[in-house]
């Protein structure tokens, strides 16, 4: 009876070791052991952590908002893909990956299909290492990015990769690494949205800016969660403090109104009449502005 | 022995099958979306309600931007029992969803024009509590 047991086991090890598909090894984990201390040293609750890692907007609208009052494209707001050797451990992937899934999510908004490969490139490579590689459909996205075409396919596939290891990560119990993740992605889309608010001043861009401020608070609150279990993350989220600390000022108010629905031509529409409206100066924004870019180029080192 | 082999034979065949079939239902739907960009996902699973108590419910929590319009879709598995609902809430209450219980009316999906940025709630479900297999597509249709 034993052996059976035995053989079974092994056999499905064997089975469940297989099913990673394409990935690549995990990298050197100098700084970041995925697998222990997760439960015991979260005081939310992953559930929680989940919800609130939800809360950031994805990078396809904050491109779509910039390109729809007008903003030209910019590659010099994006990050350089020269220093990817240098992200050699888990951390600095997964902050990275995020930082970088922003950029691409630009590039495609803008239809730069020449530096999405480039882009995609490093993606893979992050990926990879973070044995999440198996989810980045590299291929077609080259494939899509070379021809030209299918411009939403492209768009479809690059974010609906990154959801896939965005929750694969969160199911394998590496929540943290998900985390530094989403937060490389909202790091690096505050700094493309202050960078071109600095040439093309918009009433828009600047309430987008203000209202960021909503999301760092929950960010700050995940990377606060881990810093027990994992002290870098008490430093990693210290640099996030001086973000915070330049919106605070920033005020965000609300008119209560009642949703109305109407149909149309078979569709239903709602119209929601509730308003957020952001009160941020020209000055609250500079110190944003500047204090964004120094976090985020030391981050992106 | 032969019991274990057919078992692992069994489970081994299942498991890529099952997530290939919601795997591919995210890209059917998201196919369906009228010109509208597919933004996230909601792979939904449900077993029946029981008599007398609240009908099953997933909830997810979503981040959406003002000055923005959204569409909401849900796409249900050939073999899902139950029909699929989707419903979008705030700290106040239900804003909308895809159907009706007191007109019948169902949509494939719903579009919505936000004006509040804030943390809304996604509950997908289905109609009587019966079990289900479905997909929501969170997507973006236009700036406002």
């Amino acid at each position: 009876m034993l052996k059976h047991i035995g053989l079974f086991s092994a056999v499905l090890i064997l089975f469940f070791s297989c099913k990673g598909g394409s990935g690549g090894k995990m990298g050197p984990e100098f700084d970041i052991p995925d697998s222990i201390v997760y439960a015991d040293a979260l005081e939310i609750s992953s559930e929680v952590m989940e919800d609130l890692l939800s809360n950031v907007s994805s990078p396809v609208e904050m491109a779509a908002l910039m390109k729809s009052i007008g903003v030209p494209f910019s590659g010099q707001v994006l990050a350089p893909t020269s220093n990817i050797d240098r992200f050699n451990t888990n951390f600095k992937r997964a902050f990275n990956l995020g930082v970088f899934g922003a950029d691409l999510g630009y590039l495609n908004m803008y239809n730069r299909t020449g530096s999405v490969i480039e882009y995609i490139t490093v993606i893979r490579r992050l990926a990879d290492g973070l044995a999440v590689g198996q989810f980045f459909d590299f291929n077609a996205l080259r494939r899509l990015a070379s021809s030209q075409q299918n411009l939403d396919s492209l768009m479809y596939i690059s974010v609906h990769s990154f959801n896939q290891m965005d929750n694969y990560l969160r199911q394998e119990r590496r929540g943290h690494l998900s985390a530094l993740m989403v937060t490389g992605v909202w790091v690096e889309g505050l700094y493309i949205l202050t960078q071109v608010q600095k040439n093309f001043s918009n009433q828009e861009l600047a309430e987008r800016i203000g209202e960021q401020k909503i999301i760092l608070n929950d960010l700050l609150i995940i990377l606060r969660n881990y810093q027990k279990a994992y002290p870098q993350y008490a430093e990693f989220a210290d640099e996030l403090e001086k973000i915070k600390f330049t919106f605070q000022p920033v005020n965000i108010r609300y008119e209560i109104g009642e949703p109305e629905a109407i149909e149309r031509d078979g569709q239903l529409m709602i119209i929601q009449n509730e308003k957020s409206i952001v009160e941020i100066t020209a000055e609250q924004l500079t110190e944003i502005r500047n204090v964004t870019e120094i976090v985020r180029n030391r981050l992106i080192q | 022995m032969k019991r274990y082999l057919l078992i692992i034979f069994l489970v081994g065949l299942a498991l890529p099958a099952y997530n290939q079939t919601l795997d591919q239902l995210v890209e059917i739907c998201s196919s369906r979306l009228d010109g509208a960009s597919y933004l996230q996902d909601f792979q939904v699973q449900l077993g029946a309600g029981e008599p007398g108590r609240p009908v099953p419910v997933a909830k997810y929590s979503i981040l959406l931007s003002k000055n923005t319009q959204y569409r909401f879709s849900i796409c249900n598995s050939d073999n899902s029992q139950g029909r699929g609902i989707i419903q979008l809430f705030d700290g106040r209450g239900l804003i909308g969803g895809n159907y009706s219980a007191a007109s019948g009316k169902e949509f494939q999906y719903f579009d919505i024009q936000i004006q509040k940025t804030g943390v809304y709630h996604v509950f997908i479900s289905f109609q009587d509590g019966k079990p289900g297999t479905a997909v929501g597509i969170l997507s973006f249709v236009k700036r406002l």
